[in-house]
């Protein structure tokens, strides 16, 4: 009777599970639960809980486990196994521990022991978050064991990328790591509003840095109930977008998952589900969409006019609607989110949005209303920028461009010199344009900030602002070129003493030179042209028609073994060396078994890790495609691996992309793990030793760096380069240059 | 019993350091010792390192084996007490932990789901002691005599934390929700 009227209590209810309670109490709980719904919960969650316990997925090893061990024992390694006896979890008791030196003298043996045979896994490091899930503005210990890579240091810096609830992003050192015996340890304080944050360390001079394999190491701020924020999730999505599409697609469905009733959720997984399936995406996939819209909708009309309005809710719910194609409720809810937050940032977008689709075919007009909108709210909408620079830039609006790409560089210095040299080439006046240039040498060469990438060295950092520098010279010497300022023009060109200008620019200055009666620097030029893989077989012939009436057979012979060492110098300089030893099995489109090894062969290839669910690898296919076109003739192959395959099967999603080159399912992640790959697309260029050489998140460079190595390829293997026909030529065959 | 009688030659050649034979081992038992690893540790590298240090030790161990029960029961409580002893090693590195739980009280209300990621998420966060007595008797069918010898909590002190560990994960699953 008594049962009836109390509950049993948690314990009791999971007792009773096990049969562990005595006999009459037992009976008791059973017969309590006959009229209990709310026990009988409790007892199916006991036995759900054990049932889905046993069906969580396990990992496979790692497929070098065994390779490890063999190793290991071959180096005389033991391993003591605890084959009896009881371990425990809790920390013993703390006992009297013998004077300090008594243990110090076995603990320095026994390391050397340890050390003294090579651990194969000691290149692995390790950073761990105390506590892993921390609450806002919470102190998190960091303990770091390195790896290989940042051995032998005393003391390591810890730098940080922070993003706010807000949006805003910081990045810079937060913490010096110091050593304490195997490992490093510091501390870091989170600033309040820091939601999530991504780490990595590196030697004080910044000269190795280990990224955790460009995963880097994150944080996610959580709730006081041990749930990830939702805007933790959030800025995680937006921090993976450049590194890892399909984990920020992820990241996505975890926001869904764990925060159903947000529509800034749905609507950023539909962005990403659209993307993957492009056109071929389901109507009753969208149905469901507009169904859950609607709701959502309904159920924020309500809180949209009250003080608990969220105006990112309210932006989410017109960004829900327009990936629906539902114009007339995003038009509304845009009106409301106006209306109600006029100075918000989500406002603001919405507001530039809608003007650029109004004005779309009147970019003047466009540009007036960005500037004004711009103007009454002043700055702090870095995604207005945007907008102003690409109304400008169609407005054919040089001032103006100008001073969006100001207002740009105010937000992210490193790269307004890349959108300079893509949008204002031809807008701006030559002269405007070459100040312009200059001034954006200039604070290239000014002080570094901290915006070097959590995973680049201090030495990585100054080549790519050397790149940057070289190719802002290019675009100032050639726009000299075009003043009419040849001396300064020429002047510029050497400083920037690159080998990879666009063959036109090679040719000019050749004439230039020509024109001063410098025939040596000429040829010189021409030479240059001739040998970048990137100038087809017409032009090649047509300039050593030239080059060789300039200076003769054998001194244009010379001429391009000079300027073919030159173009190797530059791309190899870049290039890094890491052979493939293990294999991977992999399996084709039509199931056969094949090796990775096998695959790469004895020529120079090009690898590219795709999946058929990333974004950024599905609209990389076409080139990839064109890229495989161009470098097969040339003897160098391309393969595509994947790990996942798409709903209707691989095999006719290539071909319904007419898909020539040769796919690979890699199931078991084997051949990604062996080239450290994470994220799709990622490329890599493996030469003819199966070394790889270069790795690549987009195929700009591959082209010329993929020629260039099978150029070095084959002049090792015969003594000339396959990249030049010599028969047009005339000359004679030129000598290896390595 | 065919098994057994293989596993007989294959055990005296490992004994002796034959790799092949060691090989041969692996292949057999590699998943199943990985398995428990990773299930009491919840770490891959964890589970990865349990796995490479049974088998680099398997050769000296396996002279202590009395070919009483099954080999694979044998493997099996070895990487269980492996995998103890890492997480041992770390329960003292991270003690504050336990912070995860923080916040959790004796809410009421229905039962959660018990969603896999969630759960997943739950077993990563329970403190190591509760976890291990979970993961033996839930999922390795451990029964509470010999967890209570292994962990050297007894047979109450196993079943008493067991409950604990329920009542834990149906906190951090509520919380989860």
């Amino acid at each position: 009777m008594i049962w009836r009227l109390r509950h049993p209590t948690f314990e009791t209810l999971s007792r009773y599970v096990d049969r562990e309670l005595e006999r009459g109490r037992h009976e008791r709980v059973a017969a309590h639960l006959a009229s209990c719904a709310r026990c009988r919960a409790t007892i199916r969650f006991v036995h759900e809980l054990r049932a889905v316990a046993r069906a969580l997925p396990v990992p496979d090893p790692a497929e070098d486990a065994l390779e490890r061990i063999l190793a290991r024992r071959a180096a005389g390694e033991r391993v003591i196994l605890p084959v009896s006896g009881p371990v425990a979890v809790e920390p013993a008791p703390r006992r009297r521990l013998l004077p300090a030196a008594v243990i110090l003298i076995p603990l320095l043996v026994a390391s050397t022991l340890i050390f003294g045979v090579p651990r194969l896994r000691a290149d692995r490091s390790r950073l761990e978050f105390s506590p892993a899930a921390p609450t806002a503005g919470q102190t998190v210990r960091v303990i770091y064991e390195s790896g290989a890579a940042l051995e032998g240091e005393a003391r390591l810096t810890l730098r940080a990328r922070y993003r706010y609830a807000d949006g805003r992003v910081v990045q810079g050192t937060v913490a010096e790591l110091a050593r304490r015996g195997d490992e490093f340890a510091g501390v870091v304080d989170l600033p309040d509003s820091v939601v999530y944050a991504v780490f990595a360390v590196e030697d004080p001079e910044a000269e190795r840095v280990d990224s955790n394999g460009r995963r880097l190491w994150e944080l996610l701020v959580h709730d006081d109930r041990g749930r990830p924020l939702f805007e933790a999730l959030r800025e995680r999505r937006i921090d993976l977008m450049g590194r890892n599409w399909e984990e920020a697609h992820e990241t996505a469905r975890e926001m869904v998952r764990r925060y159903p009733d947000r529509v800034e959720g749905w609507s950023t997984l539909l962005g990403f589900d659209l993307e993957v399936a492009g056109p071929t995406v389901l109507d009753s996939v969208i149905e469901v969409h507009r169904e859950r819209f609607e709701r959502l909708a309904s159920r924020y009309e309500a809180v949209a006019a009250g003080p608990a309005a969220d105006p990112r809710e309210i932006a989410a719910l017109v960004m829900y609607a327009e990936l629906l194609g539902d114009e007339a409720s995003a038009d509304r809810w845009r009106d409301r989110l106006v209306e109600r937050f006029p100075d918000h940032p989500q406002a603001v977008e919405a507001r530039i949005v809608e003007v650029t689709r109004r004005f779309r075919g009147d970019p003047v007009r466009r540009l007036a209303e960005i500037e004004a909108i711009w103007r009454e709210i002043g700055q702090g909408h870095p995604s207005a920028v945007v907008y102003g620079i690409a109304a400008a830039y169609e407005a054919g609006d040089a001032a103006a461009l100008g001073e969006w790409i100001d207002r740009y560089a105010e937000y992210d210095p490193s790269s307004s010199w890349e959108l300079l040299l893509t949008t204002a080439r031809h807008s701006m006046a030559k002269t405007e344009w070459a100040q312009r240039l200059r001034e954006e040498i200039g604070r290239l060469d000014g002080p570094a900030g901290e915006e070097r990438d959590l995973h680049l060295t201090q030495s990585d950092q100054r080549g790519r602002r050397e790149r940057a520098r070289r190719q802002l010279l290019v675009a100032l010497g050639a726009t000299l070129l075009e003043l009419g300022r040849t001396e300064e023009a020429l002047d510029t060109l050497r400083l920037a003493a690159v080998h990879r200008w666009e063959p036109h620019l090679y040719r000019t200055v050749a004439d230039l030179m020509l024109a001063r009666g410098d025939t040596a620097g000429a040829v010189s030029e021409l030479a240059k042209a001739a040998v970048d893989p990137l100038t087809n077989a017409n032009a090649v012939s047509h300039i050593a028609r030239r080059g060789i009436a300039l200076a003769g057979g054998a001194g244009w012979d010379a001429a391009l073994a000079r300027a073919r060492a030159g173009v190797r110098e530059e791309v190899l300089a870049t290039s890094v060396r890491r052979k493939i030893s293990e294999d991977a099995p992999l399996v084709d489109l039509q199931g056969n078994t094949a090796s990775l090894l096998d695959l790469l062969g004895a020529r120079v290839t090009v690898v590219a890790f795709w999946s058929p669910s990333s974004g950024p690898a599905i609209r990389d296919l076409p080139e990839l495609q064109r890229l495989a076109e161009r470098l097969e003739p040339k003897g160098i192959g391309v393969v595509a691996i994947t790990r996942h395959e798409p709903a209707g099967g691989l095999k006719a999603y290539m071909e319904s992309h007419a898909i020539t080159f040769p796919v690979f399912i890699d199931r078991r992640g084997a051949a990604a793990r062996i080239f450290g790959q994470w994220g799709t697309p990622e490329y890599y260029i493996v030469d003819h030793e199966g070394r790889i050489r270069f790795e690549h998140s987009d195929l700009e460079d591959i082209l010329w760096q993929a020629s260039v190595l099978n150029g070095e390829r084959a002049v090792v293997a015969s003594g000339r380069d396959p990249n030049e026909s010599a028969p047009r030529f005339g000359g004679t065959p030129s000598p290896a240059v390595d | 019993m065919t098994d057994r009688s293989t596993d007989r030659s294959i055990l005296e050649r490992t004994r002796v350091g034959e790799p092949d034979a060691l090989a041969e081992l692996y292949s057999k038992y590699a998943a199943a010792v990985h398995r428990v690893a990773f299930r009491l540790t919840r770490s891959v590298e964890d589970a990865d390192d349990v796995l490479q240090d049974v088998f680099a030790g398997l050769p000296e161990a396996l002279r202590s084996f009395e070919g009483r029960g099954s080999l694979e029961g044998w493997l099996r409580m070895i990487a269980a007490r492996r995998s103890l002893m890492l997480m041992r090693k770390k329960r003292i590195r991270r003690e504050t932990d336990l912070t995860a739980l923080s916040g959790v009280g004796e809410a009421g209300g229905s039962e959660p789901v018990v969603d896999r990621v969630d759960l997943e998420r739950a077993l990563t966060h329970l403190p190591p002691s509760l976890r291990a007595v979970f993961v033996l008797h839930e999922v390795e069918g451990y029964s509470h005599e010999e967890i209570g010898e292994m962990l050297e909590i007894g047979r109450s002190g196993s079943a008493s934390k067991l409950h604990r560990a329920r009542k834990a994960l149906r906190d951090m699953l509520r919380g989860s929700r």
